[in-house]
């Protein structure tokens, strides 16, 4: 493979779709598609003021410090793939894999002489590594951090001191990758069950990003991690939508993707564009997620604009708070992703659902979204409460009980609770817990 | 491509000839060895067993639960070997099997040691949550159990056979498949076969 260094030069003149902009030129205005729209100026986000900074510097009070800091969970597989909750940091494989710096950028470049072809590559690599979605983004200031941030990580770069502008035009492409959590095991919101769809899809997509990180340094590009905002990043980038619950909405997955921080590169590629397909539409009427939030956080009205940006916003401070108060039985409640329509296994009559709301027009959107939302209300229910064994762990257990209902297990189980079996009325919305939650108190839909 | 219940292969070769970067990607190795995941997880330092042992299962289930973590974190198949003849702290033997598109031995790429990398993070996984459990196990085995070791024990825990040329076949995934290391432990459990050890 020839080591002649690319030229961008070529690729600016002849403005190609989603060919960076040309040097003097202003960067053009992001295009997000219908669910988010930038309306006035945006003032980067200073990473250090997101909630797990603020919560590190205990700036969110003596619970929350206590959960980020002092809390090792009594579950061992919480322990294994939880950030902050293990016994020992040796025994969490992503503890090392987000933390690790990798090697250097390769001086030997790799000639790009077409940046579709390397774009249609890297996209087979990263679906060959595991991801089930990837993705490219044009860079852009709006996306940005002023800052480096990786969650549960670290990195560092020589181009910190950049600006945001300076950097998107430095590194014209970011690059989003996830991986879809398992869908079964999802379905055990407010439960370890659910705790492990999502941290372990977390951990492989760390994985994946961390090879593909290292691949693009391998083929002489730079790869930054840490500057941009996943979810700005996906919705730019043509994954999905931003749904009312704050998260986003993949065409193919739902709300069961992770918005991990995306790779920034100058290795050249073309952008892909957002995607439309019903969600602002749906989530107009649909409310779920607000509805069955514990701690509603999620609003019931209309789309606000928040630092120059149109869109749905949740209140992440009270949906945060949630968590020192349930750290002993689950760590992550996920019901706004489990209950959201779109979040559904991906099966022949999903696709023909989220088809026909794509394909009708937005003005006749209603008419396909009112009998959408009544077949998932009547189906699955307006608040999934399927019973989930996993591995042992059974969501027909109250939390705070003990019991094995393993079938053949004849292990005595010394705090003799083998054999007891528990009623199924309270199967995946917990009693003791809606005593805990009923103290954030819930409106009625308006 | 799924069909219903069937598994259809789809075609490959047209994807792979218009893709001029993927024999590099397969086929050359990393200029910096410390951009390979790999290099990442061979050197992470092996934590503590957890001071409380759980209460577990019996070994027939605990196996079972073994099997379905390896499976779901994203082994092809896992299987568990009795060591026989080694009066060891550390008896059974898990080993995993992860889908292998290309054989990390001979293709020394990132994209051609992406099993290996991928076997290193399952093994990793299932002995982590095994000291969590109370027990002893480590990953950390391939300097003294090569992968030709490794596969002996795959056949042994029934998981396939080697064939004529010496490569581990397994019935669902051919000689598509590579065992990166086993898991040595001490939890009880019920072993598909055994293993002379010396």
């Amino acid at each position: 493979m020839s080591t002649v260094v690319s030229d961008h030069t070529s690729v600016a003149e002849n403005g190609a779709p989603g060919s960076p902009p040309r040097a003097g030129q202003p960067i053009p205005p992001p295009d997000m598609g219908r669910s988010v729209r930038v309306v006035g100026p945006v003032t980067p986000v200073d990473p250090q003021q997101l909630p797990h900074p603020r919560n590190e510097r205990g700036e969110l009070g003596k619970a929350l410090y206590k959960y980020w800091h002092n809390t090792v969970s009594t579950d061992p597989l919480t322990r294994i793939s939880a950030p902050n909750h293990y016994a020992d940091p040796g025994n969490c494989v992503n503890f090392s894999v987000q933390r690790s710096r990798l090697g250097n950028v390769n001086p030997e470049r790799t000639l790009v002489a077409d940046p579709a072809a390397m774009t249609r590559h890297i996209k087979r690599v990263a679906r060959y590594l595991g991801a089930d979605i990837v993705a490219v983004a044009p860079s852009n200031p709006v996306y940005l951090y002023d800052g480096r941030y990786v969650q549960d990580g670290q990195t560092d770069d020589a181009f910190e001191q950049d600006s945001t502008t300076a950097l998107a035009r430095r590194f014209p492409y970011l690059i989003f990758v996830s991986v879809a959590w398992d869908y079964k095991t999802l379905q055990a919101h407010r439960h370890h069950i659910g705790d492990a769809s999502y941290h372990f899809a977390a951990m492989k997509n760390a994985r994946i990003l961390k090879t593909i990180e290292g691949y693009i340094k391998d083929l002489g590009y730079s790869a930054l991690r840490g500057t941009a905002n996943g979810q700005a990043t996906a919705i730019a980038a043509g994954v999905g939508e931003l749904g009312r619950n704050g998260l986003v909405i993949s065409e193919k997955f739902g709300a069961r993707i992770h918005a991990q921080d995306p790779i920034m590169t100058d290795l050249p590629l073309v952008a892909d564009k957002p995607v439309e397909f019903g969600v602002t539409d749906f989530c107009s009427t649909c409310r779920k997620c607000a509805v069955t939030c514990p701690t509603n956080s999620i609003p019931f009205g209309d789309k606000v604009v928040h630092n120059g940006i149109e869109k749905y916003k949740i209140n992440w401070e009270t949906c945060y708070r949630l968590r020192p108060f349930v750290v002993e039985h689950w760590d992550s409640c996920l019901t706004c992703v489990t209950v959201c329509p779109f979040t559904k296994e991906n099966r022949w009559w999903r696709t023909l659902a989220v088809t026909t709301l794509r394909t009708t027009p937005i003005r006749l959107r209603q008419l396909a979204v009112r009998p959408l939302l009544w077949l998932d209300n009547h189906v699955w229910g307006e608040i999934p409460r399927k019973r989930v064994r996993w591995l042992g762990y059974d969501t027909g257990i109250k939390p705070g009980e003990k019991a094995c209902t393993i079938s053949g297990c004849a292990a005595s189980h010394d705090d003799g609770s083998k054999g007891s079996f528990v009623p199924l009325g309270d199967i995946g919305y917990y009693a003791p817990l809606k005593e805990n939650t009923n103290r954030f108190v819930k409106r009625t839909p308006g | 491509m799924r069909l219903g219940p069937l598994n259809v292969s789809w075609p490959r070769t047209a994807a792979r000839e218009s893709d001029p970067y993927w024999d590099d990607f397969i086929n050359r190795p990393a200029a910096d060895p410390a951009n390979m995941v790999t290099t990442v997880i061979r050197g992470i330092q092996e934590g503590s067993v957890f001071q409380t042992r759980a209460d577990i299962h019996t070994p027939e289930v605990m196996s079972e639960q073994i099997k379905d973590l390896g499976l779901y974190v994203g082994a092809a198949a896992v299987g568990i070997v009795a060591l026989d003849g080694h009066a060891s702290e550390q008896p059974f033997a898990v080993i995993s099997l992860v889908r292998a598109e290309y054989d990390p031995r001979v293709h020394p790429g990132v994209g051609g040691k992406a099993a290996e990398a991928e076997g290193l993070y399952v093994s990793f996984i299932l002995a982590s949550y095994i000291r969590e459990l109370g027990f002893h196990a480590t990953s950390r085995t391939w300097e003294e159990t090569p992968t030709s070791d490794v596969e002996h024990m795959a056949v042994a825990a029934g998981l396939g056979a080697l064939d004529s040329a010496g490569r581990l076949r397994t019935r669902r995934w051919g000689t598509r498949i590579y065992a990166t290391n086993a898991v040595l432990t001490d939890l009880p459990l019920k072993p598909d076969g055994s293993y002379p050890r010396e």
